[in-house]
């Protein structure tokens, strides 16, 4: 069971929500669940990606995983849910995920060979409470939301520099990784996970623009920070370099590796991320959708047509060119499920997208 | 005049004094002690006790109790006491006492934020191993007066600095890792608005130790001198029950609480953490270095030594890979301790390999091996010569009848000259051999003689003719020195001057079974094995090599080669190597490298031997690192190595690995200074890296 969020921030908010909502007119709440999960890994499957790259390498080298459940109740106009989030973005250099492919399959090098290596780690786990209010105009529905977020686990840095294959199974280094982190997964560190409290700032908008054009505009953490206390921090320096002459004329070895480590306070952005789709109603019961799903990493454009089975049932079947992925859903009375893969095995999937909804109505 | 020339020496005198001035601030709470008494003592070599010490400056508490450039004065270097002391009027204490204790400690009627009188009889103590120029930083609170009781335990052993050193670093690690007498601790009942998170935990935890006073205490002194006196009793070993400290955490969380104040710097949470668990069982914290202090600088000046070392003589401590380090090394360093039967002369082999590893290293373009491959093991012990011309030829000396040994400097470039090619060297001196009637056979007419060394197929003699001399009553004793000079095919040539020197051969059968050559299952045994000599190669790169195996006497224990090995009946000795190794000008000084071994007792169900191994590595005349493994019959691989370096370091690798046969696991192992943790090993796969406690951290090895 999912504890409440702590911190002294979500206490006053928790407050300040219950009292809104005593405030609120007495309209017919009902209750929501929404489940997103998305994730996407380039040079290797997702699967291969957490199991030491043993797979074969394919193209791209970055990595992707927005996740996100969220339970509450709404009515009309405001919306107060429990969130969790879990995100994970791994941007680097296609040189890097070569040479780690390499080492992690025990490859032999190329010699000569040049990396650059250049990674940038960005992970958030969080818990919160978020309060929405909806407004509609005419056309247009707008829906803006506010989370009030407790992490939980934190990853935000950095690896950059040059490695170059002196021989088959041998090679130069020097690179420098400075990142904050709960969990040291480079130099096993033990800490203590740092506490920390943050906002985020989500926008929804629709708009349509006849029966049968309609835009869905939807971003989250359009606007967000962690604020982590007591952050634990490295910074480091990796050579291969080491050789030296002392003041005695005596050659000498520096380490491979020198760094520091230390704790701060430490605020940290939350990527944005959103998605937009542009829906035509084609014939009655059918509709055309051109969608884009955008992380800061990548954007991820797909094309979907629902058909109307009966009455209270959709199907959807989607297609995500780029990624040659498929997928399908099925709408259910108040329950949305939807799948999206690259691959029929799980093990072979670079993509993976898995959509649940409910919504209650009284 | 007189008078003049004394003026002018004082005025010099001042002035040398102002260049290096020496002062001292602080604060004395528990809760705040204004308008007390502070005086300054430079203590003896082996007492904390003020009387024993030289009073060096004094001064008094202001009202929020701190104390400002304090000057010291005619301070020799040695470790400083620090007191605060009532006087007979004037002085107060706030009581910050928890709420459950106020009314014993700071009396009926008082409550938490009142000043108390106190009188002469109040006293906290701090201490300092040792003042530096310019401004030092000592504050008093209760845990700097638990650091001088703690200190005191340890003087039987240790010097006041160093006892101070100790104990310092000890209610450091007991504080969550807070300096207790460099931080300052604040009052908490009137919180500065620049208090650290650090000092505020300090003051919390300071003014939670009375929670441990004696019920009987009524006075602050009282109350003071009963909490001060349970912690330090229960400290002493430097451990405390979990489930007090669980109680004084919680006390202190609640000061900070009734303050206002969070644990911003999580000193009291990570307490709190490592209260957690089986309330009798004991928290044993590691003791932390001052971070600025010079632990830190020593332990890392050890591991670039050690770093270094590993480096330029990799291949005799690294056999087989990086990961597995020092322990690799020393595994197979161990294997040199093996006494198995006469594999005694094997393991002798593989010291001298290790020289030649020296060698290597001495030379990188070089593939020279010195070897004495041939020495003993499986074969052994036929005693050859020949006469002839007055001259007698030996080719070599075992232990063990019906074997051949010989002795041959096996040379890799030298193959097309081993087999059946004769080396000639001088005999030096006199040889002695054993006659049928006595004890020696004296090769009567040489003074120098020729020692052949040749293929061990191919003895000079036979073994009749050499049973004829020697049997197993006569012989106690041999002996042959040797000089000789080797030389190799081709252009370069490798030179070896020097001694062998053996002393080998007694029976130990039961019975007078060794008279009798026939059936014979007599037991021989080598009692010493020496090799000392120059090696040197074309370019002048010179290993001095002194080899020397001794095994106590064999028959007092019991050992009888004809039986297996066993628990019981193994063969005790030891072995050491001292090479002196000079290297490349531009790599190291010449270098010193002494292996030495010990046999202390045989695994039956693993085959494998039981005692212990050092190397010492010297650097021209400075010695760097000690590397010492031991393992026993219980436990017989090595899972433990220390290395010590200079200034008091110690690392200490232990291999938690499920099978430490195979694998490496040293992360966890602590590196300390004078006994104060100073770093931690950590292993990430095949990254092993020492991390301070300054927070730097470096690889152990490249």
């Amino acid at each position: 069971m999912t504890s409440f969020p702590k911190g002294r921030a979500t206490a006053p908010f928790f407050c300040a929500c219950s009292l809104t909502l005593l405030a609120l007119p007495a309209r017919a709440w009902t209750p929501y669940f929404e489940l997103d999960a998305f994730a996407h890994a380039e040079p290797v499957a997702v699967h291969d990606y957490l199991n030491d790259w043993k797979g074969s390498l394919d193209g791209g080298s970055d990595a992707v995983t927005h996740n996100r459940i969220e339970i509450g109740v709404r009515n009309d106009a405001w919306s107060v849910g429990y969130v969790q989030k879990y995100d994970y973005e791994i941007k680097a250099s296609r040189d890097a995920a070569i040479l780690y492919h390499q080492i992690k399959n025990k490859q032999d090098l190329t010699p000569g060979t040049v990396y650059n290596l250049n990674l940038r780690a960005f992970h958030n786990r969080s818990q919160g409470l978020r309060l929405a209010r909806r407004h509609s105009r005419g056309e247009l529905d707008i829906e803006a939301g506010l989370t009030v977020l407790s992490g939980q686990a934190l990853i935000d840095g950095s690896i950059h520099g040059v490695g170059s294959a002196i021989n088959s199974n041998e090679y130069a280094y020097n690179a420098s990784v400075s990142y904050h982190y709960n969990e040291d997964v480079l130099f096993d560190r033990n800490v203590r996970g740092p506490s920390g409290e943050g906002f985020s700032l989500d926008l929804a908008i629709n708009y349509r623009f006849s029966n049968q054009w309609n835009l869905a505009l939807s971003g989250s953490d359009l606007l967000g920070f962690l604020y982590w206390r007591d952050a634990p921090a490295t910074s480091a320096v990796a050579t291969s370099d080491t050789q030296e002459f002392d003041a005695d004329g005596y050659l000498r070895f520096r380490p491979t590796l020198t760094g520091l480590e230390f704790n701060e306070d430490y605020r940290q952005r939350l990527h944005a991320r959103g998605r937009a789709a542009l829906q035509w109603q084609a014939l009655q019961g059918t509709r055309l959708d051109v969608k884009l799903r955008m992380t800061e990493v990548e954007s991820y454009p797909s094309l979907s047509i629902s058909q109307q089975l009966a009455h209270s049932v959709l199907l959807d079947l989607e297609w995500m060119p780029s990624l040659d992925a498929v997928g399908a859903g099925l709408h259910w009375h108040h329950l949305r499920l939807s799948v999206l893969s690259d691959a029929w095995r799980f093990e072979d999937a670079h993509v993976l997208q898995l959509q649940l909804g409910w919504m209650h109505r009284f | 005049m007189a008078g003049a020339v004394l003026a002018l020496t004082a005025c010099g005198g001042g002035g040398g004094g102002g260049s290096s001035e020496i002062t001292i601030d602080g604060a004395a709470v528990k809760g705040v002690i204004r308008n007390a008494d502070v005086l300054v003592f430079e203590l003896g070599a082996k007492s904390l006790n003020a009387v024993d010490g030289k009073q060096i400056g004094s001064g008094a508490t202001g009202p929020g109790g701190a104390f400002n450039n304090l000057k010291i004065t005619d301070y020799q270097g040695g470790a400083v006491l620090l007191q605060v002391k009532g006087r007979a009027t004037g002085t107060e204490v706030r009581c910050d006492a928890p709420a459950a204790q106020v009314a014993k400690v700071c009396g009926a009627g008082k409550s938490r934020g009142d000043f108390i009188a106190v009188g002469p009889d109040f006293l906290l103590e701090s201490y300092l191993p040792k003042l530096s120029n310019g401004s030092n930083s000592l504050n008093v609170s209760a845990l700097t007066h638990l650091l001088g009781g703690l200190a005191k335990l340890k003087l039987a052993t240790l010097n006041t600095s160093q006892a101070l050193a100790q104990a310092q670093s000890q209610v450091r690690s007991l504080a969550g890792g807070v300096d207790v007498v460099g931080t300052a601790p604040v009052d908490l009942l009137s919180v500065p608005a620049n208090a650290t998170g650090q000092q505020l935990a300090y003051s919390a935890l300071n003014a939670a130790v009375l929670s441990l006073a004696d019920s009987t205490a009524t006075t602050p002194q009282a109350a003071i001198a009963s909490a001060v006196k349970n912690l330090a009793d229960d400290f002493a070993d430097g451990s405390i029950k979990k489930g007090k400290l669980a109680d004084l955490v919680a006390v202190a969380k609640a000061q900070l609480d009734a303050a206002g104040k969070a644990d911003s710097a999580g000193v009291l949470a990570s307490l709190d953490a490592a209260s957690q668990g089986d309330p009798a069982s004991d928290f044993k914290p590691e003791p932390i270095a001052d971070n600025a202090g010079t632990a830190v600088s020593a332990a890392k000046a050890f591991t670039g030594n050690l770093r270094n070392t590993v480096q330029r003589y990799e291949d005799v401590l690294r056999p087989d890979q990086a990961s597995n380090t020092y322990l690799a090394g020393l595994e197979e360093a161990a294997g040199l301790a093996e006494p198995k039967a006469l594999a005694l002369f094997e393991s002798l082999g593989l010291v001298v390999d290790a020289a030649g590893e020296l060698i290597d290293s001495a030379n990188a373009s070089g593939t020279k091996t010195l070897s004495t491959q041939g020495t003993g093991g499986a074969k052994s012990a036929t005693i050859t010569k020949s006469s002839t011309g007055g001259v007698t030829t030996i080719t070599a000396v075992g232990s063990v009848r019906n074997d051949t040994v010989n002795l041959t400097f096996k040379l890799p470039t030298d193959k097309d000259q081993a087999k059946g090619a004769t080396l000639t060297v001088s005999l030096e001196g006199s040889a002695e051999t054993v006659g049928d009637s006595g004890a020696k056979l004296t090769i009567a007419s040489a003074s120098k003689g020729v020692v052949t060394l040749r293929d061990a197929s191919k003895p000079i003699l036979s073994n009749d003719e050499i049973q004829n001399d020697f049997t197993a009553q006569n012989i106690k004793q041999v002996v042959f020195d040797l000089d000789a000079t080797l030389a190799q095919k081709g252009s370069k040539t490798l030179s070896f001057q020097g001694v062998i020197g053996a002393t080998v051969v007694r029976c130990e059968a039961s019975g007078n079974v060794c008279s009798t050559p026939a059936g014979d299952v007599a037991a021989f045994a080598p009692t010493r094995l020496s090799v000392k000599g120059v090696v040197k190669d074309g370019t002048n790169n010179e290993v001095n090599a002194n080899i020397g195996v001794t095994i106590a006497d064999a028959s007092a224990k019991n050992f009888n080669y004809s039986q297996p090995y066993s628990a019981t009946n193994f063969l005790q000795g030891t072995v050491t190597i001292s090479s002196k190794v000079k290297l490349p000008a531009s790599v190291a000084p010449e270098t010193t490298v002494t292996v030495a071994i010990d046999s202390k007792g045989w695994n039956n169900a693993r085959q494998a031997p039981v005692g212990s191994v050092t190397i010492n590595f010297t650097e021209g005349s400075t010695a760097l690192l000690s590397v010492s493994g031991e393992n026993t019959a219980q436990k017989v691989d090595i899972t433990t190595v220390k290395i010590s370096g200079n200034g008091g370091v110690l690392l200490t690798l232990v291999n938690k690995a499920a099978n430490p046969a195979e694998d490496v696991d040293v992360g966890g192992s602590i590196l300390t200074v004078n006994g104060v943790k100073a770093a931690e090993v950590r292993q990430n796969g095949g990254l092993v890296t020492l991390h301070y406690v300054d927070g730097t951290f470096e690889t152990l090895f490249n």
